[in-house]
């Protein structure tokens, strides 16, 4: 629950958090402030907790975490607003849709899911002021988020913005909305000054055009985070993988020897540009075809240092065609560097490494006619393919050449191990520049991602059996479901 | 300093984009790092042309095998970069157009001929008095209405005529936003589009490029032929259960394997045998299990790479070792 509103102090702990969550709302009814359907006018609530209220309304309608909303609904509104029969029927559709969502996606169960979250809505919202302007969580204080229950006969909504300090009190006019559902949402982004104080009027207008309703919402200033509390998790994992690379770095550093599997793909490097040279073909290398700003193209250019070490060690010919001008660039720069520390800068020729087109299809054209034209005997595919992966593959092995690619697209992994002779699958890709360079500090890396691996795999089997444990014991309802939802949502922050 | 600079700006932009994920209050600014990007990368298309333009040039000159297509290619590149460029063949755009100024204030207004008779509005201004309600008239009738942001910067875009109220012409006809008022002018050379249908762009990008990139897309077709045929030959064990299970998978994908499974019921433990509930079941567990495995390694494998290229442990990437 951490997180979810982010004004709420990180020190809270979870049971504070909610009665923090819960207890403003409650002294807000209590006040009579809300729920008696009068018009909120203006009342200057101090605490920003009743946009929790909002927000999780906001969920609900968006189907979001949508048992974890219902049982925060519940505690919400609690034994006066809906009959315990209501909550198990909202919570037994949900688990219902929850099984069945992936599987078939029957509409009937959303339709059920819809209807139930309704019903949720629409006692929350008689409990929520008419009109509410809060700040958005976790952005850079340049959205207010606006909320209002639908107000009945109304056809269109003018909201206007007006900054407290502004002494002349004129409003600003925002937007204009038509009415639609039970209550509605409107976002005020990037035209608001972050630390400014504002506060918003809403017209309720009918179809004539005539005010029947008038709203001011409480005041709001938008503020920027400095930290995103959902991702903290994250950044705690980022934090260890990072500080376990650096520490083998440092040990390999020093002297420590490390030692890693042999990876029968970078194996093969020297074997095809040896054979290239004996049988005086050339060496083909494709860096993919993205740019430089993918990191699969950067690993491609990486490795492409190493073949063109050893090329020009072996006084081989090889040939890089690029689909982007800056990974010509990059290949130019890199193949030069490596002639020359093989102490060939003579044989380097930058009119080996070109480029031909942006155009996916026009590149494959031009690559497979290189191919069936120069007949190389080695071809390296090392970078981010698609489509291409195939063609180019396949029209290497009718010409009887070494193939060794390597890649991060898992969907054209399989293209390549059936057409290659030598496939660096995921990891291995990315090790191949440490491999290759057999640089101590390069390997050190490689066991720091081995720790980033422990870690993977402690998180996996946790993840694993907290599931099993709430499928087992029906744990949704139990802190073992709060687990579950924070592992799926916050650490592995599939919702931030 | 030919690395050090590169080395900094790639440790000082790379450090931006980490941060910038965990810190909101930054707001835009990786994007700035984006854009530089995309800018870099259009200024690199210049070397990219004119390499190609080398490549093939050289190519001609010295008469190498094929130079014959290295003159097409020269040749319908620079062909296409006049058609774009100079919207060779574009006709100008239909409708009248008017630029209203008052004081600071400026407003275009657009309006153009969406169809057979059919008339848009569009509207950009700059300059007005901010957080108003401006009316838009063409002639003496409101069709539209903006209201300029904080900034007194106003847009629209609305359809102001349809079928029969459409007039034969706007050209001549007064417009007005508030106060700014002027007379609508028809459109000059080079205001239409360089690919509309029709032009010489279009054509050439419809009719030959885009059948030439199918063809080659559908070349796949033969070669995935080819392939499957190569891996799935059981020659072992290993390769047996490849064959099997890709068997498997492309029953479950036609008529075919539904038909043949069919007499099973549809509930209850003989169910599962049904094809299509076997090969959903290989590809749900067996095969999305295989690629997350894969797909942790390759996060793990870029966080390495990036905080190797970062750090500058591995240079190889500008030029240095």
């Amino acid at each position: 629950m951490e997180g979810r509103f982010v004004t709420f102090p990180m020190t809270l702990s979870r049971g504070g958090l909610a009665a923090a969550l819960i207890a403003p709302l409650l002294a807000v009814v209590a006040a009579g402030q809300v729920g008696s359907g009068t018009p909120f006018a203006g009342k200057k609530i101090t605490d920003d907790k009743v946009r929790a209220g909002w927000m999780l309304v906001d969920h609900i309608e968006s189907g979001e975490r949508y048992r974890r909303r219902i049982l925060e609904a519940k505690e919400l509104i609690g034994s006066e607003g809906l009959p315990a029969e209501f909550w198990d029927a909202a919570l037994g559709a949900n688990l219902a849709v929850v099984r069945e969502h992936d599987a078939s996606k029957r509409p009937a169960l959303i339709v059920e899911q819809d209807r139930q979250a309704g019903l949720v809505t629409t006692a929350l919202l008689d409990r929520l002021p008419p009109f509410s302007a809060v700040n958005n969580p976790n952005d850079d204080g340049s959205e207010v988020v606006l909320f209002w229950r639908n107000v009945p006969g109304a056809a269109q909504y003018d909201v206007e913005r007006r900054k407290l300090a502004d002494t002349s009190g004129r409003w600003r006019q925002l937007s204009s909305t038509a009415a639609r559902g039970a209550w509605m949402k409107v976002s005020d982004r990037d035209l608001v000054t972050r630390g400014v104080e504002y506060a918003y009027r809403l017209k309720a207008l009918d179809a004539d055009g005539k005010v029947v309703a008038e709203f001011e919402s409480n005041s709001v200033k938008p503020t920027g985070e400095w930290f995103h509390t959902r991702r903290i998790g994250l950044l705690a994992l980022v934090l260890i993988i990072s500080a376990a690379i650096i520490f083998y770095i440092r040990l390999a550093r020093r002297g420590v020897a490390l030692t890693i599997r042999k990876i029968a793909g970078l194996e093969a490097v020297d074997e095809a540009v040896g054979r290239a040279t004996e049988m005086g073909k050339p060496i083909l290398f494709v860096p993919g075809i993205q740019d430089m700003n993918d990191i699969q193209t950067v690993a491609g250019v990486i490795i492409l240092g190493r073949v063109a070490r050893v090329a020009a060690t072996h006084d081989a010919n090889l040939e890089v065609p690029t689909s982007k001008s800056l990974v010509m660039t990059a290949s130019r720069e890199t193949v030069q560097a490596n002639y020359l520390d093989a102490g060939r800068p003579d044989a380097y020729d930058e009119k080996k490494v070109y480029y031909t087109t942006d155009e996916q299809f026009g590149y494959v054209a031009a690559v497979t006619g290189t191919m069936v034209r120069e007949k190389p005997a080695a071809c390296f595919y090392m970078g981010a393919f698609f489509a291409e992966s195939l063609i180019l593959a396949e029209t290497g092995n009718m010409l009887g050449a070494i193939q060794v690619a390597g890649t991060a697209q898992p969907a054209q992994l399989p293209f390549f191990v059936a057409a290659c002779d030598y496939t660096l699958i995921g990891e291995e890709f990315f090790a191949a520049s440490a491999y290759l360079s057999g640089d101590p500090q390069q390997l050190g890396s490689l066991k720091g991602q081995d720790i980033g691996k422990l870690v993977a795999m402690i998180v996996l089997c946790f993840g694993v059996l907290v599931a099993t444990a709430v499928a087992a014991f029906q744990g949704e309802h139990s802190w073992l479901g709060d687990v579950q939802d924070w592992l799926l949502n916050d650490l592995l922050d599939s919702k931030a | 300093m030919k690395r050090t600079v590169p080395l900094l700006i790639v440790f000082s932009v790379g450090l931006l984009m980490v941060v910038h994920y965990f810190v909101p209050f930054l707001g835009d600014l990786a994007n700035v790092a984006v854009v530089h990007f995309n800018i870099l990368a259009a200024v690199a298309m210049i070397l990219g042309a004119g390499n190609l333009l080398f490549t093939h040039g050289e190519k001609i000159y010295k008469q190498h095998s094929g130079w014959g297509y290295s003159i097409i290619a020269v040749g319908c590149f620079l062909a296409m970069i006049a058609f774009g460029m100079f919207k060779i063949g574009a006709p100008p755009k239909q409708g009248a157009t008017a630029e209203l100024t008052s004081g600071a204030s400026i407003a275009m207004v657009d309006v153009e001929k969406s169809g057979k008779s059919d008339y848009a509005l569009k509207l950009r201004a700059g300059k007005l008095e901010p957080d108003t309600k401006y009316e838009i008239k063409l002639g003496d009738k409101v069709v539209a209405e903006t209201t300029s942001d904080y900034k007194g910067s106003a847009a629209a875009e609305t359809a102001i005529f349809t079928g029969s109220d459409a007039p034969d012409s706007v050209e001549g006809m007064t417009v007005s936003v508030g106060e700014l008022t002027g007379k609508l002018e028809p459109y000059g050379a080079f205001t239409g589009a360089y690919d509309d249908d029709g032009t010489p762009f279009w054509f050439f990008y419809y009719y030959a490029f885009v059948p030439l990139q199918q063809t080659t897309f559908a070349m796949l077709a033969f070669y995935v032929a080819s392939a499957a045929f190569r891996a799935f030959r059981a020659r072992n064990v290993e390769a047996g259960l490849l064959l099997g299970t890709a068997f498997l998978i492309l029953l479950g994908q036609t008529f075919a394997g539904n038909w043949l499974t069919q007499g099973l019921p549809k509930e209850g433990f003989w169910s599962f045998f049904q094809i299509s509930e076997l090969s959903a079941w290989v590809m749900i567990v067996f095969n999305t299990a295989g690629q997350r495995a894969i797909m942790i390694g390759i996060a793990l494998g870029i966080a390495s790479t990036s905080l190797k290229t970062l750090l500058g442990l591995d240079r190889s990437v500008i030029g240095a070792e």
